[in-house]
């Protein structure tokens, strides 16, 4: 009972971390709805699938993948936020350089 | 109607939903992050036919996945990074 009470909360949030990838209109809003849907989504469905199985050799290894998912999911959506900024400070800063020239 | 069949519907759904954002994206950053959501989800499709199917090399599988899947968005992240660095 208590696992699929998990499953349903990750497979709710995976649900929505999507619509918000088609509907968001920003590339930060979607970063941030993906990251959403990485951490707590696959979190909350693992933890669901892993007290399903019960104590195993099954479920360490889902807790393997659960905390490597923890681990690398954060750094991956962090890198991207971080060069789309880059990428939008320079295009903001030829922008500006620009208009200097014009004026 | 069994809980694995949901689950695994539900996956697929939303991994086929993300992949308009795939095709249709406006910049290479939103395909990225789309095909990292893919890939999140299809690891989290192999764990659950792994605990429903009593199939346990299911999980090696799927541990596999996500470290090629890491490894493959970093890499490409810096490749898109470097790109836009040399054409500034």
């Amino acid at each position: 009972m208590i696992a699929y009470l998990f499953i349903i909360l990750g497979l709710v949030f995976i649900f929505f971390g999507t619509l918000g990838i088609i509907r968001f209109p920003d590339i930060y809003t979607r970063l941030q709805t993906s990251s959403k849907c990485d951490a707590a989504g696959a979190v909350a469905l693992l933890v669901g699938l892993m007290v399903r199985e019960g104590l195993d050799s099954l479920s360490l290894r889902i807790l393997l993948i659960l905390v490597f998912l923890l681990l690398t999911n954060p750094v991956a959506t962090c890198n991207s936020t971080l060069c789309c900024h880059q990428r939008d400070k320079a295009m903001a800063e030829e922008k500006e350089m620009l208009k200097g020239v014009a004026d | 109607m069994t809980a694995v069949t949901i689950i695994i519907a539900v996956l697929g759904i939303t991994a086929s939903l993300a992949l308009y954002r795939v095709i249709f994206g406006p910049t290479p950053w939103d395909r990225l992050i789309a095909v990292n959501l893919i890939s999140s989800k299809v690891v989290m499709i192999m764990v659950a036919a792994a605990v429903f199917f009593e199939r346990r090399i299911y999980l090696d599988v799927a541990l596999v996945y996500a470290i090629i899947g890491f490894v493959s968005i970093i890499a490409i992240s810096k490749f898109l990074e470097s790109e836009d660095t040399d054409r500034k």
